[in-house]
């Protein structure tokens, strides 16, 4: 560790500071119309949407409503993005003649990026056209953080109205996201991008002479060797910029490139690399403030974010830790960070980022259910590998995804208000609504949803010679890959531990059924809460109300998620990252 | 030439004739079928693909089905 590599997370951590209370006033003030700079531009082309669809800007929906609104409109985008993916040879913008992608994968993919998780089976540059990539899978970035966002907003206005049956209009609240909150970000970031070096343009991909020829040596299945003289070298490129800030920005995660964020193109400059890592945390981070801006309870917005930043540094302090400590078996190696190199566990990473980078971005991607990554999960140690796996376990609500975060995080500030309620022998309250037998079924349902999928989905895979049969490394290690793949699909992260080869029928069709559950069935339970809440009463403060606002609040609910996550969890996290680390110290590397 | 001569000759390039008419038909029965076998694999690759396009649209119209079912089933444990 190095006080270089400290003084940049710290500048990271203040830059999300700077950001959350301008972020939450301009989400206040596009969701509740207070009116925005950007209205004069973007309120004719809201009504003229509305015009052409037949939407009622004013007519309100019940929870019901809403949500079967968010359902269709999820349901038809993904059927719209598999028949693309599945034509795209004959779609135009596809110069390298890139195949139809196969049936199981294009569902896998469609899934992923209507879910806002960009789990990827597949390498962007080799399997998906320009057409696809721009009008399939960055139509879905924007669609999905949109829907995560209005579902936030969904959930906020059911804590903060009262006697209302109603929580908003889903269309209103979608396109008000698209227009308002992602579009604008994206164009201004886009030039920016470009500007340090990202690529963006439609042309066909370049063949290039290399240098110094190359010869490749294989093995045919008869065991003799084939040499390959390597004269070329096809260089992919593209509409990366445009794609990038979206995928930061509205938390999803998929690259361009299959290398993702550490790919030269799609993530070419530190400066790009900050960018990138600061636009992920925006919104979760503005989301706070709206939340104490709109229940008219500041403080409780700010003891939210409080809880979301410590186990933030938590955990980004244990990945920089672990990954700079390396790899104990390397034995005489200097692993200590000198001016002339980064020391520690440098396997997996980019030299142009190194190992403090390589921890924060880690950190920020799996706290946010973004799955952008900058260096190879796989490659971690097996603490600095635990991290970003208890990140998603806990349900993403570290700052979490675009709306996503906070919806999550409410569930658990619901059970926080329940146990303190229960522990003090009065109707748990929160922000004046009492917190009854339905809220807490649904956020228990909410969170057993989640963690069932992971666990069933993982426990059948390391069993089943269909599921063992994809990874790469035997013993916990081999473990972590598979609990890793399902817990990021249905978290909707999307990154990938790296080493299982997914791109099979059982783990295209089963990842993609753990997105679907993962996402949706957690979400109806939210808007259930939201409409209940919505219809409540509100109750006055009285001396026996457990306060949501200060410390004692903030530690109650880092104490909830992590014994509610610990509890699923912990006997999944033995048998793999735990075991490995101390197999590791005694010796024994996967 | 003699006649014997002039029949030999006619004789070869009948043979010659028919030697290129035998590969003009060999010629098209290889490319009938080879198109007709790739025609025919194709065509199984395809049948097969829009088996599995059914099958996973299919499973994408049942679970939002039961999206739907599931919300009347939350509202119900009120």
């Amino acid at each position: 560790m190095t006080e270089n590599g400290w003084f940049q997370i710290f500048l990271y951590f203040v830059a999300v500071l700077l950001v959350t209370k301008p972020v939450g006033v301009f989400l206040y003030r596009v969701f509740e119309k207070k009116g925005t700079f950007l209205d004069f531009a973007l309120r004719p082309i809201e009504r003229l949407i509305y015009r052409a669809t037949g939407v009622d800007e004013e007519k309100e929906m019940g929870w019901k409503e809403y949500g079967v609104a968010m359902l269709l409109f999820s349901g038809v985008s993904l059927v719209l993005l598999y028949v693309m993916e599945r034509m795209q040879l004959w779609l135009p913008w596809n110069p390298q003649k890139l195949a139809n992608v196969a049936p199981d994968l294009a569902w896998n993919a469609a899934v992923s990026f209507t879910t806002n998780t960009n789990w990827q089976s597949y390498s962007g540059e080799s399997t998906m056209s320009y057409l696809t990539q721009m009008a399939g899978l960055a139509y879905h970035n924007f669609a999905s953080a949109a829907v995560g966002i209005a579902l936030a907003i969904a959930l906020i206005r059911g804590v903060s109205r009262r006697e209302s049956k109603t929580i908003g209009n889903f269309w209103v609240d979608t396109t008000r996201a698209f227009l308002w909150v992602l579009l604008p970000v994206s164009l201004v970031v886009a030039v920016f991008f470009v500007s340090q070096g990202m690529i963006q343009n439609l042309r066909p991909y370049t063949t290039a002479t290399v240098v110094e020829p190359q010869v490749v040596e294989t093995k045919n299945p008869d065991g003799s060797v084939k040499k390959d003289a390597v004269a070329t070298q096809v260089i992919a490129q593209g509409p990366v910029a445009s794609q990038e800030v979206i995928k930061m920005y509205g938390t999803n995660g998929g690259g361009f490139f299959g290398a993702n964020s550490a790919h030269p193109f799609e993530n070419p400059t530190p400066l790009t690399n900050f960018v990138q890592m600061l636009l992920i945390f925006a919104i979760p981070s503005g989301l706070t403030y709206t939340l104490g801006r709109m229940t008219s309870s500041r403080r409780h917005g700010w003891a939210v974010w409080s809880a979301m930043a410590a186990m933030f540094l938590a955990g980004v302090v244990v990945v920089y830790a672990a990954e700079s400590r390396g790899n104990p078996l390397l034995k005489g190696v200097q692993t200590a960070a000198t001016d002339a190199q980064p020391g520690g566990n440098m396997e997996g990473k980019e030299v142009r980022f190194g190992i403090a980078n390589s921890a924060l971005f880690t950190a920020v991607t799996t706290d946010a259910s973004c799955g952008a990554v900058n260096n190879q999960h796989d490659s971690l140690t097996p603490l600095g590998g635990m991290v970003p796996l208890i990140n998603i376990m806990l349900g993403e609500v570290v700052f979490g995804g675009v709306g996503a975060g906070m919806y999550g995080m409410v569930v658990f500030v619901i059970m926080a208000v329940f146990i303190a309620g229960l522990m003090v022998g009065r109707t748990p309250e929160y922000l004046g609504k009492k917190i009854e037998a339905f809220d807490v079924k649904m956020a228990v349902l909410a969170i057993l949803i989640t963690s069932l999928t992971i666990l069933i989905f993982s426990a059948i895979s390391v069993v089943a010679k269909f599921g063992t049969s994809s990874i790469s490394n035997p013993g916990p290690h081999g473990l972590s890959q598979i609990l890793y793949a399902y817990t990021s699909s249905v978290g909707n992260n999307g990154s990938a531990f790296g080493g299982l080869s997914t791109n099979t029928l059982w783990y295209n069709s089963t990842l993609a059924v753990a997105m679907l559950l993962g996402r949706f069935f957690m979400i109806i339970p939210i808007l259930a809460i939201a409409g209940n809440l919505a219809a409540k009463k509100y109750v006055p403060e009285s001396l026996g109300t457990f306060p949501v606002t200060g410390p004692l609040f903030t530690v109650l609910l880092v104490c909830v998620i992590l014994i509610v996550g610990a509890l699923t969890f912990f006997p999944a996290l033995s048998l793999g990252p735990i075991l490995e680390h101390l197999l590791m110290n005694a010796g024994k590397a996967f | 030439m003699t006649g014997q001569a002039h029949e030999k000759m006619k004789l070869n390039a009948f043979k010659a004739e028919n030697w290129q008419a035998r590969q003009r038909y060999l010629w098209f029965l290889n490319v009938g079928l080879t198109v007709s076998l790739e025609w025919r694999s194709m065509l199984g690759v395809v049948r097969e693909h829009q088996m599995s396009d059914v099958i996973f649209v299919l499973c994408t119209v049942v679970f939002f089905a039961l999206g739907i079912l599931y919300v009347k089933g939350c509202e119900r444990l009120k």
